[in-house]
């Protein structure tokens, strides 16, 4: 991932034709970026425009900054930024640790047939949609008949007839929980393959050496992860300004809408449901260059600080 | 107000009931034009069409339009409503008429998905099929007209198929012409003599009640919301397993303000004059409902129930398909669901697996605070639009098409087939034959799939006559709720003169993005109000939604209300 490997002292250009032959093989996905991702992206003008379909995107009249200074004025807006970003930090510090957890755990069971079902079990709910997972949640959260619900209530963690799926303070937790439940093992998956390209002579050197399993773990397993966990960190960092559209649109009710309104309902809203192309437009180029920065941001501190990055 | 579930509701009861006109509304057909219509075919249409339009101008003499060419042609259309899966041309009977016909053959597509992301979506992208049905209230209509997108029909009509002029409804012409044309065909446009006419119009989502709880609890009479009060704590002292309480889903944005279609029963309960009381002459303005006292009033008694412990706090976050499935299992002692529903699809089902005494009864209009409720009966005016878009590969086939489904042979073929196949004449009227009556009856998704009867080319417009038909065959085929829409058919007011139709301010506007941020506040707010655990609380929690509602800009809103409060009665021809 990090591309230094390219013997250095060398122009640029002897460095293309000496590798001519792998730069063309790369040509058909560049050829494709360019045309699928690129090209498209002269369509974000749009959020510059009062855009009408009938004069497309060319013909439009521009309004500047119009836009943007709506959508800052907007209290609705605002609270959207504000609770991304409180769901996604609350995703981060438990969702991120969460799958490395459970790949070490993993990684030290000597069954190995236990392991397997271990994982395929805990990786399965990724597959599940979340319009499942969220009718999953209202049965077993009916404050009447859910088996979840009877359970904090018998633990007396909850007063009776507590309406989890509708209330506002609960909508936190029960996105993370849930998240969690539904990526853990999935997320675990590139972990433990890392985990599998380690060495094992190190280990060996380990147990001579007499380190206990919590030794090997801290001073040998983990720091071979580390490049893995610092692109992850970056990438999920990046991520941090985009949540889950799926989740959030299912799980919010009219008792928990102050709560799930994010960024990404709310650029739907405005923008598909209302048709007001241009403003939903203006809310997507928010994200991208918010998202764009903290990236960025994440990228340079990880390689000030680890040394690792990457780009 | 009169949201699309409930004009859909009223579709298909219509169409179950068989309320489907083959008589049009200018050439007030009398019995025996039916009969000469459906026996001389084409000829009667023709030659009235003719009639009409003294001019004749450039369709060749002696036959419709459509009639001049009918080489195979298939065009593309759009049908906005997901649900309409029935509707979709698989070779069913109706569809294989008309091809055989006239040729041609409707490939109709459906949305996956939500219908607006879809509609929206085409339309941004300028990706538009040859025709699209989509109703003709929905904001993206102005759309598609102002940016040029569809054909106006006035052209199309004067160009291609001059004879549809002479059979289309004056009044409709005028009520649904936009800057002084017609830009979409309306299906469903129904007469004046609708209201007094026909089956029974059920304007509210009717309450019901469990029949063998009813009889535990004695019987006693139902005739005002105290006694409703009443009559639900013995249902609950007496069943304490039952839900006292059943009302549909709560949700603003689609339901409109009353947040659940099941409060229309109490809120013209306590607020009779609703609609007459939000327009405000003096001040220009029609006011938000929730401005209204007896509007309130509906919503704190729904917290009465709350308090009392008769109403399921989850009913405000359930979603339609939960609260389907309790009502399946007739898990409440009283509940909310539209008539057509209760009687063809909830009884049926409840009496073939619970029994049939835990079918559900209808309950009369209750009076609140002594007032007798009024319910605002509204012909419809139209349902959806038929638009020929400016992508349309062969617009003058498409035109001639629609002259033959809106012609008097076209609306036979489309909902009662061909004489002898699938309906014979009775009295002059037509009727389904039993085999295909009693499909309808029993299992309408396989008379759909083999008949396709009333799904081909959509393009109802029903009218007087045939009401005495349908009358006749709704009596027949469900008693029961031909009783129910009798009972509460006595509460109904016209509602036409008010103009109050289609007053919310377009979405894209200024004032829509208000009335949406309106419509948001007001969608939280009900769960707090009907929550409420004190009347002080209550009243706190209304005090600030109002505020809150005039911080946003609700009087702009309200202004704009007015304006097209006048916009309407200007269109009905009022003022």
């Amino acid at each position: 991932m990090r591309s230094r490997q390219a013997a250095p002292g060398r122009s640029f250009a002897k460095r293309f034709w000496l590798q001519r032959y792998l730069m063309l093989l790369t040509l058909p996905a560049v050829a494709w970026m360019i045309v699928f991702n690129y090209i498209p992206m002269y369509g974000i003008v749009i959020a510059f425009q009062e855009y009408t379909p009938f004069q497309g995107f060319l013909h439009s009249p521009w309004i500047g900054l119009a836009n943007f200074r709506e959508l800052f004025n907007d209290p609705t807006f605002t609270q959207s930024l504000s609770n991304t970003f409180k769901i996604s930090i609350a995703k981060l510090v438990f969702g991120f640790p969460a799958p490395i957890l459970l790949a070490l755990l993993l990684n030290e069971l000597v069954y190995k047939r236990f392991k397997r079902i271990v994982q395929s079990l805990t990786y399965l709910p990724h597959f599940v949609s979340w319009v499942l997972v969220v009718g999953f949640m209202y049965t077993l959260l009916d404050p009447d008949t859910g088996v979840i619900t009877r359970m904090l209530e018998t633990l007396g963690l909850i007063g009776p007839d507590t309406m989890l799926m509708g209330d506002e303070k609960a909508f936190l937790p029960l996105v993370v929980f849930t998240e969690v439940w539904k990526n853990i093992g999935w997320n675990s998956i590139i972990y433990l393959a890392a985990i599998a390209g380690i060495d094992p002579q190190l280990y060996e050197a380990g147990v001579m050496d007499g380190a206990n399993r919590f030794q090997r773990i801290w001073h040998i397993t983990l720091p071979a992860l580390k490049p893995t966990i610092v692109i992850l960190l970056i990438l999920s960092i990046g991520g941090l300004i985009n949540s889950n559209f799926d989740q959030m649109y299912l799980m919010q009710n009219s008792m928990t809408q102050d709560a799930a309104n994010v960024l990404s309902v709310y650029s739907y809203e405005m923008g598909l449901v209302l048709g007001r192309f241009s403003y939903g437009t203006a809310v997507g180029v928010f994200q991208s260059v918010v998202a764009f920065i903290l990236m960025y941001a994440a990228n340079y501190g990880s390689r000030k600080l680890t040394k690792e990055s990457l780009f | 107000m009169i949201g699309t579930r409930w004009k859909q509701a009223a579709c298909m009861t219509v169409a179950l009931a068989v309320l489907a006109g083959c008589s049009s509304n200018t050439n007030t057909n009398t019995n025996a034009n039916t009969q000469e219509a459906a026996t001389t075919g084409n000829n009667a249409a023709g030659k009235e069409a003719n009639n009409a339009t003294a001019e004749g101008t450039t369709t060749e003499a002696g036959g419709p339009s459509w009639k001049q060419d009918t080489s195979p042609f298939t065009f593309t259309q759009y049908f906005y409503g997901n649900w309409a899966s029935n509707y979709l041309w698989k070779d069913q009977f109706a569809m294989k008429l008309v091809t055989e016909k006239t040729g041609v053959t409707i490939d109709r597509k459906l949305a996956t998905g939500s219908d607006d992301d879809y509609l929206n979506t085409m339309i941004a992208s300028g990706d538009l099929p040859d025709t699209i049905m989509l109703d003709w209230n929905n904001p993206a209509v102005s759309k598609l007209i102002k940016n040029g997108m569809v054909y106006s029909i006035d052209e199309l009509i004067e160009n291609y198929a001059p004879d549809l002029k002479g059979m289309l409804d004056e009044e409709m012409v005028k009520y649904h012409s936009v800057d002084g044309k017609l830009w979409y065909l309306p299906n469903y446009f129904e007469t004046k003599e609708r209201l007094t006419s026909g089956v029974p119009i059920t304007p509210i989502r009717p309450w019901f009640i469990r029949k063998d709880i009813y009889e535990a609890i004695g019987s006693p009479k139902i005739e005002t919301t105290d006694d409703l009060l009443a009559a639900l704590k013995q249902a609950k002292a007496k069943f304490p397993d039952v839900s006292p309480v059943g009302v549909e889903f709560f949700d603003v944005a689609k339901n409109g303000f009353e947040g659940s279609l099941s409060m229309d029963y109490l809120i013209y309960s306590f607020a009779p004059q609703l609609l007459e009381e939000r327009i405000k002459d003096d001040q220009k303005i029609v006011e938000y409902p929730m401005r209204n006292k007896g509007f309130i009033d509906a919503f704190r008694y729904m917290n009465t129930l709350s308090r009392e412990g008769l109403f399921d706090p989850q009913l405000l976050i359930y979603k339609q398909e939960q609260y389907e499935e309790k009502l399946y299992g007739a898990q409440y002692a009283v509940a909310s669901q539209f008539m057509d529903g209760m009687y063809t699809r909830y009884n049926p089902k409840i009496e073939s697996t619970l029994g049939a005494e835990k079918k559900y009864d209808i309950l009369g209009g209750i009076k609140a605070n002594g007032q007798t409720p009024r319910y605002p009966a509204s012909r419809l005016m139209g349902w959806q639009g038929f638009f020929v878009t400016k992508k349309a590969k062969n617009p003058e086939r498409i035109i001639r098409f629609a002259e033959y489904a809106w012609s008097d042979e076209g609306q036979l073929d489309f909902l009662y087939g061909k004489e002898g196949e699938t309906y014979e004449l009775v009295d002059g009227l037509p009727q389904y034959k039993p085999e295909v009556r009693d499909l309808m009856l029993k299992d309408n998704n396989a008379w759909y799939a083999k008949y396709g009867l009333t799904a081909s080319t959509l393009l109802w417009r029903s009218g007087k006559t045939i009401d005495a038909a349908a009358t006749r065959d709704f009596k027949k085929d469900q008693p029961e709720q031909f009783e129910a829409k009798k009972l509460l058919e006595k509460f109904n007011y016209d509602v036409y003169p008010l103009g109050m139709e289609n007053l919310e301010p377009e979405g894209s506007t200024s004032e829509g993005v208000i009335n949406v941020k309106v419509k948001d506040l007001w969608n939280k707010t009900i769960p707090k109000l009907v929550l409420a655990k004190s009347d002080e609380e209550f009243d706190g929690v209304y005090a600030d939604f109002i505020a809150q509602m005039d911080k946003v800009g609700a009087a702009n809103v309200e202004k704009v209300m007015y304006e097209r409060h006048l916009e309407d009665l200007k269109k009905k021809g009022i003022q």
